[in-house]
């Protein structure tokens, strides 16, 4: 039995749920989870470095300030393309697994929205192409709509 | 049973993954602060290691959710069980610890359990149509609870949300 009322927040959230879902509704909900779901992961691997990845030296500790500064810089850097590279990949390769799960036809949209990525970043572009020469049938249909030069 | 442990699930005679719990003495802490006359299925897991009844095991485990509350640092674990149990495959007779429900020596050890937002992504339109409407509703209210299990870890609302998603499921069943 249970006894508490729901709050306001769940009942605004779920409302829909009480009188009649729709298939519609359903694809909206799976989207939206599945969008934060794989930012959510993209999120982690910029917070921590991937296993095994290498680490400067101790050699390159600093000893100046000017040349502290640089390396700092030089550092902030190195792990600034590093954390994107491998969020990067994190995020489309959820997409892919994701895309290559979900039936041809309603697949368009999320095409869409990684076609749209792809062309504002394009190391992700270029990720998707390397995995459509490696014969990845899903990042093939992805790269067939982005078109366009390498 | 203490540290990290493999939640796995029947299904048509195969075992498989279902999940992962972080803490297993947490775990049974709460399980085990239950009264065990209201909560069967939820202490013969304690005592025996797995369950059968999956549905009156999920019923039993909302309800102690709602009602007796984990504590702080038990919660996560409560929760990772909750996930497990709620998220099985529809097909699942069976669910327990992998020390009394092992995979088959020959298993894949590394292969994640199929996650409920996994199985969601595969529901096609024809498939929909085929479901009565209660299966709608549990179907959105998995993912409502997936949702806020995995993506809202300290979200204002969160217990709120969780506590409306899992009342709403205990009535759809």
């Amino acid at each position: 039995m249970l006894h508490s009322k729901p709050s306001l927040v769940g009942k605004e959230r779920i409302g829909v749920v009480l009188t009649r879902v729709d298939y519609a509704a359903y694809r909206a909900k799976v989207n939206d989870v599945a969008n934060k779901f794989s930012m959510q992961r993209v999120k982690r691997a910029l917070r921590s470095p991937a296993p095994g990845e290498p680490t400067l030296p101790i050699s390159q500790e600093i000893s100046s300030p000017l040349h502290a500064q640089a390396s700092r810089r030089a550092r902030r850097n190195v792990r600034k393309v590093r954390a994107l590279s491998t969020a990067g990949k994190a995020r489309v390769d959820l997409q892919i697994r994701m895309l290559a799960a979900i039936p041809a036809e309603v697949r368009e949209e999320f095409i869409k929205d990684l076609v749209e990525h792809a062309g504002k970043y394009p190391s992700s572009g270029r990720y998707l192409r390397n995995l459509a020469d490696q014969g990845d049938s899903v990042a093939r249909e992805i790269v067939a709509h982005m078109g366009g030069d390498r | 049973m203490s540290g990290a442990a493999e939640i796995n699930q029947r299904v048509n005679e195969n075992i498989r993954p279902a999940g992962t719990v972080g803490d297993t003495a947490l775990l049974t802490a709460w399980l085990n602060s239950l009264p065990k006359k209201t909560f069967p299925r939820a202490a013969a897991l304690v005592k025996g290691g797995a369950v059968v009844g999956l549905e009156a095991l999920e019923s039993e485990l909302i309800v102690a959710y709602l009602t007796h509350e984990p504590v702080e640092e038990q919660r996560t674990h409560a929760e990772a069980l909750l996930l497990a149990v709620l998220g099985r495959d529809p097909q699942a007779t069976a669910m327990g610890f992998a020390t009394a429900l092992p995979l088959p020596p020959n298993a894949v050890r590394c292969v994640q359990p199929s996650t409920i937002l996994e199985r969601a992504v595969k529901v096609g339109e024809q498939a929909w149509a085929t479901w009565p409407e209660a299966r709608r509703r549990r179907e959105y209210l998995l993912l409502e609870f997936f949702d806020t299990v995995t993506t809202e870890a300290t979200g204002n609302g969160r217990q709120e949300r969780l506590a409306a998603c899992l009342r709403a499921l205990a009535a759809s069943t």
